[in-house]
């Protein structure tokens, strides 16, 4: 009986140190982290970073660049899988955020948020910076209440892909940097064939809960459903696509496309079932893939976005930022970290693995059209067109967007009229956003 | 001394799973109660606005819609998976060779990721999915697309959580079938009773408590119903398919909302209360023991 007893205890013990431990591990680790940095001042100090998964191929690279320019600087990169990423930074400020030194987001939107949470530090100082002198237009963009709390490294760019082989066979002239949503509207007309379920279209269009037509609002400076002033661009947007798809029968029905989780964009465009859709530079990588790699059989090319008549031609696009933990303990070599991250030399390294950033340098174009040599065109990326942010510097922009989204999906599937959709989406937002 | 003795020893064994539970369960369901009092958005220091949270329910219309939704959800659930179960039950019991292959075949759709379900079962509701096919098939000439359309989405959605967990409630009728003593349906048959008669004198009397139980425990999970709305529709077409659980998830994890999300997890947890209160009063009238 005793030494079951004895037996017993010593499990309990076991288990409950196991327990213990076990919920404390993640932390020992940052801590020490930041202790052996503080402890040998002068000696090396190591930064703790935080950044999504999709980032760590070129952001690997980027710190071993740093960490050689800066022998004395150590950077412990955690990557959080990009679906719990915004609420694994939450959790970091919520609890004092010590163990976070410097971190990156890919939303203006979630800047804005950090800011008017009072949790970043002002980085005024570095935008004003010569080696950033190259990119201060887009650092510009940024400016919440006069100052600069984070800096764009990388940025994406809206462009049009078409189907070579697809204008070919309907004798249509290829898009050019002149076309308007007009001239794009016939020729998806003209590359409309077949019918049913084999029915090939001339446009893309995204489920109806999707809100890709908002890029035709965006490159006319329409970002923010919040702003009243702003909405009527939404609505000319809205209504195109819903023209496109029901009154020109260019695109597939939106209802065709509800529940269909295999029927991505990239999918039907491989497929040659839409012959031109509008789509992020992130688009490249996806259809190279398939091609180079699974072999899919695939002529195409891009051309600048069309744009409205009598508008200048623009193109839209979004900033990943990196931002400074206000509460941080090492903040000279932090802000070393965010400026470099922010530089010309992380530009050209992210440019080499296929990626735009803010700088328009020749040294950096180089770095990317030598990465990206399909499609014929990959000069459009980097072009000189004029980017309107996508992304309003706005904390409550998520929650207005999705309102649109919502009432914007019963419009594109017929279920309310346009007039009733933009009636719902100003009451519902100046009842429900706060 | 001898009582700290006696107790003392009892609460250090105890002491393992009783800190589990005081930290992980207790600790939130006070702390969310507080949080429902409050403003706070996870990071900016929280606010005490006494009631406020619950005033605003009561004009918030996506509350309302979730609300509804989700009492026409539990209304046509819980009772079509009962009676299905029941069916399915005394199939289960009749005894033909490979009979035991089918109860494991049922219970499947249980032990299934219902994010996979979900999402096939939202690959087979489509315009061209097979369910259209089939409806074709049988001469349908316009089948609709039910995930796009705003009254069948629900229903379809209805659907999928019934086909999963009618093989749950099916498996736990069957095991109370066998406790239904076999003299009183030999009685009943010397006093030549038939089939149906059996089964409505004795069968389901027989069964009452085990069904109850899938009663009290079907409202319950209806009521918490999130994710197969989550894998199927995101609450779409606009707000059709949105319910409690769901909106609940959305104002805390996408809008930050923590305050009012735990005051609508209280109001959510008297009704599931007021519910069950009142079904354990109702069973003294039906369920036999």
């Amino acid at each position: 009986m005793k030494r079951l007893t004895l037996s017993l205890m010593v499990g309990v013990t076991v288990v409950g140190t196991g327990m213990l431990s076990a919920c404390s591990s993640g932390k020992t680790d940052d801590a020490q982290g930041s202790a052996n940095g503080s402890a040998a001042s002068g000696k090396t100090v190591t930064l703790n970073y935080f950044d999504w998964t999709d980032e760590q191929p070129y952001m690997d690279q980027v710190i071993s660049a740093f960490e050689k320019k800066y022998p004395n600087i150590k950077v412990n990169a955690s990557y959080v899988p990009t679906s719990d990423y915004i609420q694994k930074i939450l959790v970091n400020l919520s609890t004092g955020g010590g163990d976070m030194d410097v971190f990156a987001t890919q939303s203006t939107s979630n800047l804005a948020e950090y800011i008017s949470k009072q949790v970043l530090e002002p980085l005024d100082d570095l935008a004003g910076s010569p080696d950033l002198s190259g990119i201060a237009d887009s650092i510009g963009q940024l400016k919440y209440d006069d100052h600069i709390y984070g800096l764009p490294y990388r940025t994406s760019k809206w462009v049009l892909y078409y189907n070579k082989d697809m204008f070919d066979k309907a004798g249509v002239k290829y898009p050019d940097g002149t076309w308007t949503w007009d001239q794009y509207e016939d020729a998806s007309k003209k590359l409309t064939s077949g019918s049913g379920q084999n029915k090939v279209y001339g446009s893309m269009s995204y489920q109806s809960d999707n809100t890709w037509w908002r890029v035709l609002a965006n490159i006319e400076g329409a970002s923010n459903p919040l702003k009243a002033d702003e909405l009527p661009k939404f609505k000319q947007a809205l209504e195109y696509y819903y023209n496109l798809t029901y009154t020109d029968g260019a695109q597939q029905p939106f209802g065709e496309l509800v529940g269909n989780a295999g029927a991505d964009f990239a999918g039907r465009f491989l497929q040659g079932s839409a012959a031109m859709m509008w789509n992020g530079d992130w688009a490249v990588q996806q259809l190279n893939d398939a091609i180079q790699q699974k072999g899919v059989k695939l002529n195409y090319d891009i051309a600048p976005l069309p744009h409205w008549k009598d508008q200048e031609p623009a193109t839209t696009g979004s900033f990943a930022v990196i931002m400074v933990n206000k509460q941080t303990s090492h903040m000279d070599e932090a802000k070393k970290f965010a400026e470099f991250i922010a530089s010309e030399d992380t530009a050209k390294i992210i440019a080499g693995n296929g990626l735009l950033t803010p700088w328009t340098s020749d040294a950096v174009k180089q770095a990317y059209l030598a990465k990206v040599t399909t499609p014929a065109h990959a000069s459009v990326f980097s072009d000189n067109t004029k980017v309107m942010s996508q992304v309003p510097m706005d904390p409550l922009y998520n929650q207005g967007i999705n309102i649109v989204k919502e009432e914007s999906s019963l419009y594109l599937l017929k279920k309310q009229t346009i007039d009733q959709t933009m009636q719902n989406i100003q009451d519902r937002i100046k009842k429900e956003v706060k | 001394m001898l009582r700290f003795k006696q107790y003392g020893i009892a609460y250090l064994f105890l002491a393992p799973s009783l800190i589990g539970l005081l930290v992980f369960i207790l600790y939130p369901i006070v702390d969310s109660l507080y949080l429902s009092f409050t403003k706070w958005d996870g990071l900016t220091p929280i606010k005490w606005i006494g009631l406020d949270n619950y005033r605003d329910l009561l004009t918030d219309d996506t509350f309302k819609i979730s609300l509804i939704n989700n009492l026409y959800y539990t209304a046509v659930t819980v009772p079509i998976t009962i009676a299905l179960s029941i069916l399915l039950a005394l199939v289960m019991n009749v005894k033909v060779r490979g009979i035991k292959t089918f109860r494991v075949l049922y219970f499947f759709p249980n032990i299934t990721a219902s994010i996979a379900v979900g999402i096939i079962w939202a690959a087979m509701f489509t315009q061209y999915g097979p369910i259209n096919t089939i409806l074709r098939f049988f001469g349908a000439s316009n089948p609709p697309s039910w995930l796009a359309s705003t009254s069948l989405a629900l229903p379809a959605v209805m659907m999928v959580s019934i086909w999963k967990s009618v093989g749950y409630n099916a498996v736990i009728l069957f095991a109370g079938l066998q406790g239904v003593p076999r003299q009183l349906y030999e009685a009943a048959e010397l006093d030549g009773a038939g089939r149906f008669k059996r089964f409505l004198h004795v069968t389901l009397p027989g069964l009452s408590p085990v069904i109850f139980f899938s009663v009290v425990t079907g409202v319950i999970g209806s009521f918490q119903v999130f994710d197969t709305v989550m894998a199927m529709t995101q609450g779409g077409p606009g707000r059709s398919t949105n319910v409690l659980v769901y909106y609940i998830y959305n104002s805390a994890f996408q809008n930050y909302h923590f305050g009012a999300a735990s005051a609508m997890s209280y109001v959510l947890f008297v009704i599931i209360l007021i519910v069950t209160l009142i079904q354990l009063r109702v069973q003294k009238r039906w369920v036999t023991y």
